[in-house]
């Protein structure tokens, strides 16, 4: 009899469930035209504070390349925006690599880890990155010996992960850290949260035209961008026959899935700290934010974006600097 | 997307069954991401963050329920695992679609958003430098072809586009060039898109990743059924019901997307038709049906312009009549009315789902007054349908001038219908719910058990009325919300170990507590302890854990009571208070294993020399005063921790805890003598009584029970022989017990007379009280008793009060009934010898209480009836209180047993023991043999009158018969015959007579009755 009352009740709540959801959804497609398009970013997570310390020390240690010549943070300078302002970086050999190395922030916030879709998670993005001959060209025998010799690895390693230092447990490290690295606080987060003084009249109006040239279309969500793949080149080809520099890392997504109808589209870059990671485009061949908005109307947006639009977009796009650490990024 | 995941770590049990939440959590997140794409599509969706952590949680979940549920999947349900691998194959295409729609949809927004921008502004270029109208009128079918068919998956559009454009250009001059040149990119870049995203939006609809769940849920759902279909089938209908609810859910998502999909088409009627929808959507649960259809016809009437709408059903068990349920004129709520469907256009709906007429529609349909006497012109009609694909009623439109039917208004009447009947299909279940819900609340209320129903943190959220009166309470609100513990009185006793304790053990250890748990309570406002069972179980729930706990109490106050009075029953003779030969039995088994030289035990064995001389000379009421009397005297004589027993009849005896040779003899030797001081009076008589005492002392555990009960009868056989009053002592080890002297012992006596067939069966009519015979004849025969008396070596015949004790002390009464049967039966038969026997229609046979725990006896009934092919209807057994009591649950297995096969059952003496209606209830018995005591000269005795009649009553009224025992005269046989008693038996109507064989004339006689 008990068994049987705790049931009805429990299934009275199923259906209390199911109803009101029934409800909630149908109000949802009420509300939503009104919500913003794009959204304010979400703070920081909060965090095993002692993993943080591990990852960040770890970010900074070239002991996670194969010849301990490169650390994370050679390639993505935290102050500097999560990016080193190169076209390409150089991997452990010396050499070039071909696509313009992306800022490390707010990476959590994009739907795929890596730009040209190579990747699903960032556990496998991680792998590649650390064990590519590419780029840090290790092993994980090495990496798991280098830091087991290392005294305070070991040790601050075994205080977090009763296995102490094993794949899953510095993959768990580098996950930690990387929810750490995220930049909310800009000001057009605080204007979005009420503060209408955060930006200025000419921002306001920036991001205005923003909308209004319909970059919103790709740039949208509390990224700002990096929920969804987008050929470079809706309405003209970017890259014309007589140009010669095509590349292979210039097909993008076509490289992962070799469907013809993938060539050329890429992970639509979050704009967050845009201002901050010049050079721009996924080779890096492009040095001014002016540049970029005017190839951005061009060729995505079938628009010409005049001079004064493209400096009220550009002012509008430098509010979406936000912070690190309690510091505003890129200022020095 | 970690919310999704987490929500995995609830479903605890690892089976096919805990995987049911799991994949409809998969299904909610699909509705959620169908929902934002059909969004997407019509250009509600401000951004893609929903998309993507839709399609986020789809992976994450899927992943999450193959890894936890691939290995532990029973065998059976093998072919799951193919159907999840195809899931995720389904996903990872879904998942590519879906990224390709995204793109798409953002390619060409801008271009959709951005082209009315540039047509107007080559309107105004074209105004002002005065071009024709021509160009203008081409702009506008370009932006109402824009419009409407951005997304729509037919290409005459464009062509249509391009010939407008074509027209523009020939107007053209070199600013108008520049914007026509700016459109066309434009429309260009819609054109090089949109194929795909119609592409993609059908795959998506074809795929149905919701489908491919749901095959799964239904494969599940399907297999559990199959298993649990005899054990479970609340769980199974809960499992339906719920199933039901969610693909209700599911339908109202699944017609919002395809009805979404088909709104891109209609993009100019876009505002109103999406107020419409929203105000339908906007339904709430608690609106009355009537309100929901009014406001669902206010709506329609707002988007139509129509003159009349209204939405009709079938008028109740008819299939000709409707009955409207809402009309609305103009914007105006009218009353409803009924009419005939035939002529009119409605018929043509509910027959072929839709009517359209444009114009004209009174004369179309000339009988149809209504349609003439309100001039319409228009009529467009849409069938309600429901779950079952059946036409349940419709929905019209009605217009006083000609209109056409535009294809966005018939989508429209679509999504009307679909939603009213989706609504109904949902009433109808909240109905079934609440219904469900009424009866959980009144069987809650109904149950003889108190319910307590409690939160998470110990408050009473529920009480039923059995628990309020356990507790004192006079209304329910005055202890709602309350803590549990404040409805009982803490005591020092129970520490740890009350009601509020067993609730926060159930609280912290969130499983079920100790079922049935006794505890003794003192509720508040009383002082009176009560014995209760307890049971606590929590309500637990997937998502918020631990809900509260139901506590189900039960008042064993008097059950106890009752339980303790019933073991006292067993255990002692009703009539002096002593132990019986059960209790003594049990005893003495304990006390022989005990038993060393230091812990002897004395048993002495007390028979009554003269016993039988007082109850023939003064009766039976002086028999038992004077067993009273006697029995005070030896308790008096003996010590507190001596264990005194009657067996039966005038025998007795006890068992001397802790006494040796010399002081069990000065014991017994002190009891002769009080014994022969003691003078019985009866009325003006005095007797003096004497005892033969047979003693012998348990030194040692080795002795059988057997060997023990053999020496002190032999003992007590020794005293008689020697002339009685006096005492005789023998050892275990005494050689006699098995020699030639130990013959006149009762063991070798009963042995043989079964052996030898030295019992003979007797027979007592029993007559039905309807019956006119009043003398002996053959038809008095019909009905009996067998009766049993053993005849001796001498020659006499001995009465089973006699023989029954010993019997039964050597535990022989199982065979003796077994000869009984098996020669009652046999008689029955005529095989043995040829009896009245044989034309009985109705032969009651005693079985003793020894018999009923006898699990063998049983079979070997059902064995005779068949070997003897007897009709087990003309078999009754009587059984009787006491000995049914004693072994209350062998006699209702060997009476349920028994009386499946078509045998009846009485209880004997019916009245002489604890007389408890108790009884009657747990024994399924037919027949109430009331005890001769209740007879008794009857006709002076108002008290026995009115108990017979009562137990008469009783006995009716729970569908059973009586019969009176001892009737002695035909005074007493006319009263008792007067109360309505079925059947009477006793000496005034026959005495007991020897089964004779009858001879060959006698029994064509007995043919021919």
């Amino acid at each position: 009899m008990t068994r049987a009352i705790s049931r009805i009740i429990c299934f009275s709540l199923i259906v209390f469930v199911i109803c009101s959801s029934i409800v909630r959804s149908q109000e949802n497609i009420l509300t939503s035209r009104t919500a913003g398009i794009l959204l304010p970013l979400p703070p920081v997570p909060e965090l095993d504070s002692r993993k943080i310390t591990l990852g960040e020390k770890l970010f900074n240690d070239p002991i996670l390349s194969g010849n301990k010549s490169l650390a994370c943070a050679s390639c993505h300078e935290l102050s500097l925006g999560g990016d080193d302002h190169q076209q390409f970086s150089l991997n452990t050999q010396g050499e070039r690599r071909t696509i313009n190395t992306p800022t490390v922030f707010n990476v959590t916030h994009n739907f795929k880890p890596s730009i040209a879709g190579t990747t699903d998670s960032l556990d496998i993005f991680y792998r590649v990155n650390l064990f590519g001959k590419k780029a840090m060209n290790n092993t994980w025998p090495k990496l798991l010996k280098a830091l087991n010799n290392t005294p305070h690895y070991s040790t601050q390693f075994a205080d977090v992960y009763p296995d102490g230092i094993t794949q899953d447990s510095v993959i768990d490290v580098m996950l930690t850290f990387q929810q750490s690295l995220v930049t909310p606080g800009s000001a057009f987060d605080q204007w979005l949260f009420g503060n209408d003084t955060a930006i200025s009249e000419q921002e306001k109006r920036g991001y205005g035209l923003f909308q209004v040239y319909g970059c919103t279309a790709c740039h949208q969500g509390k990224n700002i961008g990096g929920n969804l793949y987008q050929k470079l080149g809706v309405f003209e080809d970017y890259y014309t026959e007589e140009n010669v520099s095509l590349k292979t890392s210039d097909y993008g997504l076509y490289n992962k899935t070799n469907n013809e109808e993938d060539r050329f589209y890429f992970r639509v870059p979050s704009l967050r700290n845009v201002a901050t990671t010049a050079p721009y485009l996924h080779d890096g061949s492009i040095d001014k934010l002016d540049d970029v908005i005017a190839i951005m109307g061009q060729y995505q947006l079938g628009r010409k974006i005049n001079q004064e639009d493209r400096s009220d977009i550009a002012a509008f796009l430098t509010t979406l600097t936000g912070t690190y650490q309690g510091k505003i990024l890129g200022l020095h | 997307m970690w919310e999704y995941y987490d929500s995995f770590h609830h479903v605890d049990a690892p089976n096919q069954q805990s995987m049911l939440p799991a994949l409809n959590q998969l299904l909610t997140v699909d509705q959620r991401l169908q929902n934002s794409l059909v969004k997407a599509r019509v250009n509600a969706l401000s951004h893609y963050d929903d998309i993507v952590n839709n399609m986020e949680a789809l992976s994450t979940t899927l992943a999450a329920i193959k890894i936890k549920y691939q290995r532990l999947i029973p065998e059976e349900m093998v072919l799951i695992q193919p159907k999840l691998s195809a899931l995720l194959t389904t996903l990872s295409q879904y998942k590519k679609t879906v990224e390709q729609i995204k793109s798409d949809l953002a390619a060409t927004r801008n271009s959709i958003n951005y082209l009315p921008v540039l047509i107007l502004e080559s309107q105004t270029v074209n105004v002002n430098t005065r071009l024709q109208n021509i160009s203008i009128n081409a702009h506008k079918q370009m932006l109402a072809l824009l419009d409407l068919h951005a997304y729509s998956d037919n290409n005459y559009w464009y062509n249509d586009f391009l010939l407008a454009l074509e027209i523009i250009r020939k107007n053209e001059t070199l600013q108008v060039k520049i914007y026509n040149d700016q459109i066309e990119k434009h429309i260009r870049n819609i054109e090089a898109y949109r194929p795909r995203i119609v592409q993609n939006y059908a795959i998506i609809d074809e795929q149905s990743f919701s489908r491919s769940i749901q095959n799964l849920i239904s494969l599940i759902v399907e297999f559990d059924k199959e298993q649990h279909k005899s054990t479970d089938q609340l769980q199974t209908a809960l499992q339906i019901v719920t199933l039901l609810v969610s693909i209700i859910a599911l339908l109202s998502f699944y017609h919002a997307s395809v009805k979404g999909a088909e709104l891109v088409a209609e993009n100019s009627y876009r505002t109103r038709v999406n107020d419409a929808l929203a105000q339908l959507a906007k339904f709430d649960n608690r609106v009355p049906r009537g309100e929901f259809l009014d406001n669902c016809m206010a709506n329609l009437i707002n988007v139509s312009n129509a003159y009349i709408v209204f939405v009709a059903f079938f008028k109740e068990g008819s299939d000709t009549q409707m009955e409207t349920m809402s009309v609305n004129r103009s914007g105006e709520k009218l009353s409803n009315f009924t009419y005939q469907l035939e002529g009119a256009p409605c018929e043509h709906v509910i027959l072929n789902h839709v009517c359209v007429v444009e114009s004209n529609v009174a004369h179309l349909y000339p009988t149809d007054e209504m349609l003439s006497d309100l001039e319409l012109e228009a009529y467009f009609g849409q069938a309600i349908i429901d779950a079952s694909g059946k036409t349940i009623g419709l929905i019209a439109l009605t217009y006083q001038q000609t209109t056409k039917y535009e294809s966005w208004l018939r989508s429209l009447m679509g999504i009307f219908a679909t939603r009213i009947s989706i609504e109904l299909e949902r009433s109808k279940a909240i109905a079934a719910l609440h219904k469900e819900h009424e009866e959980a609340i009144t069987t809650l209320n109904s149950i003889a058990d108190s319910v307590i129903r409690v939160d998470s943190a110990g408050l009473i959220t529920n009480i039923n009325p059995v628990a309020c009166q356990l507790f004192g309470i006079d209304q329910p609100s005055d202890i709602v919300n309350t803590h549990i513990s404040t409805l009982t009185i803490q005591t020092e006793g129970d520490a740890g170990n009350s009601i509020s304790d067993l609730v926060s053990r159930c609280i912290y250890r969130k499983g079920l507590t100790n079922n049935r748990i006794e505890l003794s309570i003192t509720p508040r406002n009383s002082t009176k302890p009560l014995l209760v069972t307890v049971s606590a179980a929590p309500i637990l729930d997937n998502k918020v854990g631990l809900l509260g706990v139901i506590v189900v109490m039960s008042d064993i106050t008097n059950e106890i009571k009752y339980r303790q009075e019933l073991t006292y029953q067993a255990n002692h003779d009703s009539l002096t208070g002593l132990c019986n030969r059960r209790a003594l039995n049990a005893h003495l088994e304990k006390r022989v294993k005990n038993s060393s030289v230091n812990s002897p035990c004395g048993l002495l064995f007390i028979d009554m020399d003269r016993f039988k001389v007082i109850n023939d000379t003064c009766g039976h009421s002086a028999g038992d005063s004077l067993l009273l009397e006697f029995s005070s005297l030896l308790k008096k004589h003996t010590r507190s921790q001596d264990v005194l027993a009657r067996l039966g009849g005038d025998e007795f005896f006890i068992c001397l805890e802790n006494a040796d040779l010399t002081v069990t003899t000065e014991i017994a030797n002190k009891l002769l003598q009080k014994i022969r001081q003691f003078r019985f009076k009866w009325q003006s008589h005095e007797f003096q009584i004497t005892v033969s005492i047979g003693l012998t002392i348990i030194d040692s555990s080795e002795y059988e029970q057997s060997q023990v009960v053999s020496a002190i009868d032999l003992a007590c056989l020794k005293a008689k022989k020697s002339g009685r009053d006096q005492l005789a002592i023998t050892s275990i080890d005494d050689p006699d017990i098995t020699s030639q002297q130990s013959q006149g012992l009762w063991i070798q006596r009963l042995n043989k007379a079964i052996s030898h067939n030295q019992f003979e069966l007797y027979q007592q009519p029993i007559v039905k009280a309807d019956s006119q015979s009043d003398s002996l004849d053959f038809s008095l025969y019909q009905h009996v008793e067998i009766l049993l008396r053993m005849r001796d070596d001498s020659g006499s015949i001995l009465m089973p009060h006699e023989f029954m004790t010993a019997a039964e002390r050597y535990e022989l009464m199982p065979r003796i009934d077994r000869w009984v049967v098996e020669n009652v039966l046999s008689r029955m038969a005529g095989q043995t010898e040829k009896t009245s026997l044989m034309f009985s229609e109705f032969v009651a046979i005693n079985l003793s209480g020894q018999s009923l725990a006898d699990k063998k006896l049983l079979t070997d009934i059902k064995q005779l009836i068949k070997q003897y092919d007897i009709n087990p209807k003309q078999l009754c057994f009587e059984i009787t209180e006491t000995s049914a009591i004693a072994n209350l649950d062998n006699a209702i297995h060997l009476v349920k047993e028994l009386r499946a096969i078509g045998c009846k059952f009485s209880l004997d003496d019916f009245g002489s023991g604890l007389s408890s209606y108790e009884y009657i209830k747990k024994l399924p018995i037919d027949i109430l043999k009331i005890d001769r005591e209740f007879t008794q000269q009857i006709e002076h005795d108002q008290v026995n009158q009115v108990i017979l009649k009562s137990i008469i009553d009783v006995a009716h009224g729970l569908g059973m018969q009586a019969i009176a025992e001892g009737i002695e005269d035909l005074i007493s046989y006319n009263v008792v015959k007067e109360m309505g008693i079925d059947y009477l038996q006793g000496y005034g109507i026959a005495r007991p007579e020897a089964i004779e064989p009858v001879d060959e004339a006698s029994t064509s006689i007995l043919e021919t009755i």
